[in-house]
């Protein structure tokens, strides 16, 4: 059965767990696998800490607004802000030093997802992730 | 996040539980930074009841990896889940954090 919903916040980091417990709800509830749900879990609160940090550099009181959809093959995650769009092609992909204490959050959305597009969307960020049922 | 602190045989042993999750990396680093006090230190973080890490817990943990190694104290983890192990291994981190199957385990190379 499709499920479509969304969720609204506002740019603070205390927020950011009630975003990844409403989609692993979801997730759970439409039967994807708990390594799945694991992953989602992760890389929406990756890419939500992304946008509070870096495209409204830590201003809090600025609106996020994620949907979700869910059908027989794949959950799609859309986050928009209403800052600049995220050039997420100035980040290299550098292997990862170790004994860094940041900067894991791009590479973790990345191994964790199926798809991620960074764009643009009504004068704001549109961050798009899909992870597949069956991948 | 809370936590409890107890003393096992010279070994600290903090029991973590709840989310080490972005919101709450300040206050995780502030707690370890008391409790690496010198070269003496010996601080074991028990991970048996935490549900879930993500970037910026990984980063406090790796920060105070560092900086105790720095000291000469050591910093340990223990019993990590299959998620927490998971995002170790994701980043990395699993190559340079002292990471231990169970306290006991942890207890024992600590006070080694």
């Amino acid at each position: 059965m499709a499920v479509s919903d969304t969720f609204l916040l506002t740019s603070e980091l205390a927020r950011i767990a009630d975003a990844r417990h409403w989609a692993t709800g979801h997730a759970s509830g439409a039967g994807f696998s708990e390594d799945a749900v694991w992953a989602v879990d992760l890389a929406l609160g990756e890419a939500l800490a992304n946008v509070i940090r870096h495209a409204y550099g830590g201003r809090e009181g600025e609106e996020i607004r994620i949907a979700l959809t869910i059908d027989a093959e794949r959950l799609v995650l859309e986050i928009r802000d209403s800052a600049a769009p995220f050039a997420r092609e100035l980040f290299r992909a550098e292997p990862l030093d170790p004994l860094r204490t940041g900067g894991y959050g791009l590479q973790l959305i990345d191994e964790l997802m199926d798809n991620v597009v960074y764009t643009s969307a009504d004068c704001g960020g549109l961050i798009r992730m899909v992870k597949l049922r069956n991948a | 996040m809370q936590h409890s602190i107890s003393d096992q045989h010279g070994i600290t042993v903090v029991v973590l539980e709840g989310e080490l999750e972005v919101s709450e990396a300040p206050a995780l680093r502030d707690l370890l930074g008391s409790l690496v006090a010198g070269p003496q230190s010996r601080v074991l973080l028990d991970l048996g009841q935490v549900s879930f890490i993500d970037s910026s817990g990984i980063g406090v943990l790796i920060g105070a990896h560092r900086r105790a190694e720095e000291a000469g104290a050591r910093v340990g983890l223990a019993a990590p889940n299959a998620g927490v192990r998971r995002v170790f291994e994701l980043t990395r981190t699993d190559r340079v954090l002292r990471i231990y199957d169970s306290v006991p385990d942890g207890v024992a190379a600590l006070g080694a």
